[in-house]
Parts: C-alpha cells; sequence; structure tokens
C-alpha cells in the first residue's frame, strides 16, 4: 500500500453526521417561516434594550462600563471597567470549565442600498463591486471572563466618540492610514456577557455604520466559547490590560511566540529574520558565474511519497548550473508564458511591455506614539523588468531524489563599507533614513512569478517529482523587478522555506545589470 | 435555485466532502457538523449557476473554508478529544488511526493544506484560491505540514517499535 493510499483510506472514513441532511431542510424551512413574520428592522433594539434594562435589574450587584482612555499620543485603549460583584468571577483552574460563555448571533437588520453579505460569510457584508474588502465584519468576545474583562487598544486613531448604540454604550473610532478597515465600533453587551467589535471599511462613512449599527439583531447564539479559549483572552486581556498600564507588551497569552515577549525582544527577534540585518560577509564567497555548477540543499522528502526515505537524510545535495539570466521589459525571455503568474500575465501594455511602477520607502511606527506608516520618499515611474532565470539541476547522488520543492529567489546583496551585505535600493535622497520600502506597483523582491517544470497531472507546483541519479532537469524562473533594484541583484536557490536563507551560503550567481 | 432533487443528490454527494475539510480545520466534529449544514443550506439558498461539478465543488470547498475561519475568528468554538473520535471511528489499522491523530496535531494551516493536497487532488495554485493566501504560501504550509508530520510519525514509531511511515 502506498502512503498516499493510506492517506486517502484514512480520511475516507471521516463522514457528516447522518441527520445532515434533515437539520439542513428543518433549518430551511425554519429560515422561511421566520421570513413570513419578519418584524420591523428597529425592534430588533427595541427588544435588546428592553433585555439590558430587564438584565440590569437581575445583575444589580454589578455593572459593567464602556471605558476609552488615551494611549500614547495617537492610541486610544478600550476596555470594559466592572464595578461591584463579578457574576463570572471564577478562577480558570477550578470552576471555568463548568461555566457557559456563548456567542452572539448577529444579524444585519438594515444595510445600505446594494450591500449584501459576502460569500460564505455570516457576519460579513460589503459591496460587491468593492471586492469583498470593505464594509462590515463582526466578531463578539467575552466581555467578562472570570479573570479578566474586555481589553484592547487601537493605534493610529485619527477621531473618536462615544455612543449609544440601541441602548448599549459603544465607542467609534476611525485610524488614520490606507487600511481596508480603517474604522472600529465596539458594541458593550452585558447581559449577554460580550463586546460586539465591529470592523468598518474605509469605503463605509461613520453615519452609515451608525445606521446599521443600530439595526444590528443581536441575540445569544450557540457558540460557547470552551476553557482553553476562554482561559486564551483571559490572559490577552490580562496582557493588554498591563500593556496600558505600563507601554510594554509582555505576552502570556500565545505560548507559540514565546511566554514573554517585551517589545525590544519582539524587535530583536524580528531584526534577526530580517535578511537585511544578517549575512554581512566580508567576502562573496559563494558568488558564482552564469555557466558555473555549485551544490545546493533540497528538501526533498515526501512522507505521503516515499516511506523509505532515512529522517537523518531530509536534505540532499543537488547541484545547480544556472545557464542563462535575462533582463527584459516584456516577457519575450520566457519559454512558455502559460505558466506565468495570472495577475501578472495580463499587466503589460499593447506592445507587450511591462508597465512602471512607483517605488515607495516607508517608515514604520508603533501606532501608538508615532504613525504605523509614513511614506518618506519615492522613486516615481520605475520601469518593471522580467527577470528569467534558467537553471540545470542535477543530482549527483547515489539515490534517486524525489518530490524536491524548489524555489527561486532574488536579493539585493551589495559591498558595502562592512563588507557584503543585504541591501536596499537606494532612496532619491540619500539623506532620508528609512526602514522598509514596498512598490506600489509590484516590482517588490517577491517569489517567483514563473517557473515552467510543474508537478504533471492533478497536483502542478514547484516541485521535480524525481531525479534519478546523474539525471539532469531544466527549470526556467521569472522575477518582476523595479529598474532601481538592478545592478545588485542576486539569483539563489533554497529548499521550500520562502522566509529566505539563515545566512548567504547556497550558491549566489550576479544577475546582470541589463 | 436548486431544485430540492437536484440538491438532495449534491448534498448526499458531496456533503462528506464538506464535512472532512471543516474537520480538518476545526478538529471538531461537532463544529465540523454545524459547518456542514451552515454550507449545505447556503447551498439550497444558492441562486447562482454552477458551470460544471468541479466549479461547484470548488464553490462548496471555498464556502466551507469561510465558513471555517468565521468560526474561528471569534473563538467561540466547541473542542473534542481527537483520541476519543478516532477511536470511536473503524480504521482499517491502527497506522490509519495514528495518521489521523498526527495530521490533527498540525497546526489548522498545516492540515487544511496537506488534506486539499493529498486527499482531494487540489494543485498548489487552486488551495491557494481556496485558502485565499499566495501559492508560495502554500507551498510552505505543505513543506512544513510534511516535515512536522514526518517527525511526529517517525517519534511514535520509535515510541511504538512499529513500521516506519
Amino acid at each position: 500500500m502506498t502512503d498516499r493510499q493510506l492517506f486517502r483510506e484514512t480520511f475516507s472514513q471521516l463522514h457528516a453526521s447522518e441527520d445532515t441532511l434533515t437539520e439542513v431542510m428543518k433549518m430551511a424551512r425554519e429560515q422561511d417561516s421566520r421570513k413570513k413574520i419578519r418584524r420591523p428592522a428597529r425592534t430588533g433594539a427595541l427588544i435588546a434594550l428592553a433585555a439590558v434594562l430587564l438584565m440590569g435589574s437581575a445583575l444589580a450587584a454589578v455593572s459593567y462600563h464602556l471605558r476609552t482612555e488615551p494611549f500614547g499620543d495617537l492610541g486610544v485603549a478600550v476596555s470594559v471597567a466592572a464595578e461591584g460583584d463579578m457574576p463570572g468571577a471564577v478562577a480558570f483552574s477550578d470552576e471555568v470549565e463548568n461555566v457557559t460563555f456563548r456567542g452572539l448571533e448577529m444579524t444585519a437588520g438594515w444595510l445600505p442600498e446594494g450591500m449584501e453579505n459576502c460569500p460564505g460569510e455570516t457576519i460579513k457584508w460589503d459591496w460587491p463591486e468593492d471586492g469583498w474588502r470593505g464594509g462590515f465584519s463582526l466578531s463578539s468576545m467575552p466581555l467578562d471572563t472570570g479573570n479578566a474583562t474586555f481589553c484592547d487598544v487601537v493605534g493610529d486613531a485619527e477621531s473618536q466618540e462615544s455612543l449609544t448604540i440601541g441602548g448599549h454604550e459603544a465607542f467609534y473610532v476611525k485610524m488614520a492610514g490606507d487600511m481596508g478597515f480603517n474604522q472600529r465600533m465596539y458594541i458593550s453587551y452585558p447581559e449577554y456577557n460580550a463586546v460586539l467589535t465591529m470592523y468598518i471599511g474605509a469605503n463605509v462613512d461613520r453615519d452609515t455604520a451608525v445606521k446599521f449599527a443600530e439595526n444590528l439583531n443581536v441575540s445569544v447564539g450557540d457558540w460557547e466559547m470552551d476553557a482553553e479559549n476562554l482561559e486564551y483572552n483571559g490572559k490577552r486581556y490580562l496582557d493588554m490590560a498591563n500593556f496600558i498600564a505600563t507601554g510594554v507588551y509582555v505576552n502570556t497569552a500565545d505560548e507559540e511566540d514565546g511566554p514573554v515577549q517585551t517589545r525590544e525582544e519582539m524587535e530583536a527577534l524580528w531584526a534577526e529574520r530580517d535578511p537585511a540585518n544578517r549575512a554581512v560577509k566580508t567576502e562573496m564567497t559563494d558568488a558564482h558565474e552564469i555557466g558555473e555548477s555549485f551544490p545546493v540543499t533540497f528538501l526533498d522528502f515526501d512522507p505521503m511519497n516515499d516511506s523509505s526515505i532515512d529522517p537523518q537524510n531530509f536534505f540532499k545535495d543537488l547541484t545547480v548550473k544556472v545557464t542563462d539570466i535575462s533582463v527584459r521589459d516584456d516577457y519575450s525571455a520566457l519559454r512558455d508564458t502559460q505558466y506565468l503568474d495570472m495577475d501578472w500575465a495580463s499587466r503589460v501594455d499593447e506592445n507587450g511591455k511591462l508597465p512602471k511602477a512607483d517605488y515607495e520607502f516607508v517608515v514604520y511606527g508603533d501606532g501608538v506614539n508615532t504613525p504605523s506608516t509614513t511614506v518618506v520618499a519615492t522613486l516615481p515611474d520605475q520601469q518593471l523588468y522580467m527577470v528569467a532565470v534558467t537553471v540545470e539541476i542535477t543530482n549527483d547522488g547515489d539515490r534517486t531524489v524525489k518530490s524536491a520543492g524548489y524555489n527561486g529567489r532574488l536579493l539585493s546583496i551589495a559591498e558595502t563599507a562592512d563588507g557584503w551585505a543585504v541591501t536596499e535600493p537606494e532612496p532619491e535622497d540619500p539623506s532620508v533614513e528609512y526602514d522598509e520600502d514596498y512598490c506600489t506597483g509590484g516590482g517588490r523582491l517577491d517569489d517567483m512569478r514563473y517557473w515552467d517544470l510543474r508537478w504533471d497531472g492533478s497536483n502542478g507546483g514547484n516541485e521535480i517529482v524525481d531525479l534519478a541519479p546523474d539525471e539532469s532537469v531544466t527549470i526556467q524562473m521569472g522575477f518582476v523587478v523595479s529598474e532601481c533594484q538592478l545592478g545588485n541583484l542576486w539569483f539563489y536557490m533554497n529548499d521550500a522555506d520562502i522566509e529566505g536563507p539563515d545566512e548567504i551560503h547556497v550558491g549566489y550567481v550576479p544577475v546582470p545589470a541589463n | 435555485m436548486l431544485t430540492n432533487e437536484h440538491f438532495t443528490y449534491i448534498a448526499q454527494r458531496y456533503m462528506d466532502t464538506v464535512f472532512r475539510v471543516a474537520f480538518s480545520y476545526m478538529k471538531s466534529r461537532a463544529d465540523a457538523d454545524d459547518i456542514t449544514q451552515n454550507v449545505l443550506l447556503k447551498l439550497y439558498r444558492y441562486e447562482g449557476d454552477f458551470d460544471s461539478e468541479s466549479h461547484l465543488k470548488h464553490w462548496l470547498i471555498r464556502v466551507t473554508i469561510n465558513e471555517c475561519k468565521s468560526a474561528c475568528r471569534s473563538l467561540w468554538r466547541r473542542t473534542e478529544n481527537i483520541e476519543d473520535y478516532v477511536n470511536s471511528l473503524t480504521m482499517p489499522t491502527p497506522e490509519h488511526s495514528e495518521l489521523l491523530e498526527a495530521v490533527m496535531k498540525l497546526p489548522p494551516k498545516y492540515r487544511v493544506a496537506i488534506y486539499l493536497y493529498y486527499y482531494e487532488g487540489y494543485a498548489t495554485a487552486e488551495i491557494a484560491e481556496l485558502l485565499s493566501v499566495p501559492e508560495a504560501t502554500v507551498r510552505t504550509h505543505l513543506a512544513r505540514g510534511r516535515a512536522k508530520l514526518k517527525m511526529m510519525l517517525t517519534e511514535a514509531d520509535i515510541h511504538d517499535g512499529q513500521t516506519a511511515f
């Protein structure tokens, strides 16, 4: 039996419940029935208000209030203050598993003209012509987890106001910058132990958002938050509260990111991961010329197809020879344009030439004391080019390589006063200091936009299926770059890890400067 | 809109596929059942046309993934002991059970990509579209998922003294 077969046999044992179809038909009938007696949208809000009043008396010992306070120069902290006895105040370790925290069922009682539910979404709405990238998106979180109350921080706050939505305390904030969702509204529902967060797209104005919120139908859903997520949320609220109090974010909520992460530690971690901050070398000892063979490592195992590979030999040496690199402002160097990225295939003019792009240099801030992004320099009208690299890969080992993922990459490396280092293109004004850059019209050093050796059959992809000892394959890979990047570009190959090489050691071939 | 007969035919044909995608994502039978019902309800209400069988299947998986994302985003969900569920299934051999448990221990992004790639036979470009992530990300998720899977199963074999996967 092959391992693929094992996989298929395993998953084929999973079946939906036998009553699925019956339940669906029942739900359909119930919805039809509800449609016939649909109440005016405003009624939902009135019912919610009535519920607030009723629950207010039932929970007389405690009072929850949405609280906002400035955070830094540009941010705002949103939290829930509990006054009095906290009804859900139980320690995570003992009673929390017996406490039920239910999510909110949310339906729109009013929608702006033309707006509709995003495909496949129940709590997200937008105008179809806007590509489902804006509109409204809702989420509900526990107001009080037992150990901590709701807490969040919004950066780049441009304007803000406290509101009352259907009798509920609410807070609206608009953020600066060109984010897709540049507004938020928090609405507290103490009677349901929940805070509703409404993410509002840049294509919606404030008054429309308020009207949408006022007409939302909110009730308790059948979703429960399990103890693990409840505990996670509680820790996150506490982490955020601590952040608000001290300005230092200590991450205890997310075990994957490590138990403690101050801002400095997080910045150091990112700096470590950033290729621009590593691999300064005195010599480009791993540089190679076109036509020269050099070894590379590939992730060459596939547990689904080959069970015989020793786990100690995950990585296998192969030899790469770059046989050609061409730089053109069209796709004429590509061997077969059917393999070109669909998006890029259409981005040429009537003469088949690639367009120009404006290259922007951006300083990143924290959104609290400094704006999240500031454009500090531009390189306008940068011509885009297709860099086409043809490589020959040979198996020098004594065993067939199976399912070898390949990834070609381009990196900007230049000789500096300290040695060879990964660089970014120079801005127009060399005195401007910048942290990062991006290209508004494409062209940022990115993934392959073209590769023409693909896994045959239904599973296409950048993999060499089989490569026997002494056998070779030829692959052409293509990358879109801006003209300002030419001159210092180097081609290299690594395994399927797209985060870049650990060091400059996998063999680099300079890209001709056109 | 589909006729009742056509809907029933499609639902019976694809509800296990929807359930398996949802289970791969949610890691909970109850959640996967709920999502399967929601997806089929959307299909029942769907007023558009499907160009082909593959278009229909693509639509169902896309809607399933969106439903899963919505469910995960709110953190309101149900949990289940995977071992208990696996034990309740009639697997042909212990190897099958081990594989399912190992896959379910992977992070969601890896296990969904692996399921779509190896079981449903989708290409990385199609998975990228279904999951709304760059194709390179799918390739990375597949590679890392396979690596983790390989290590988990190898470790299990060492402990159990069984044949290597």
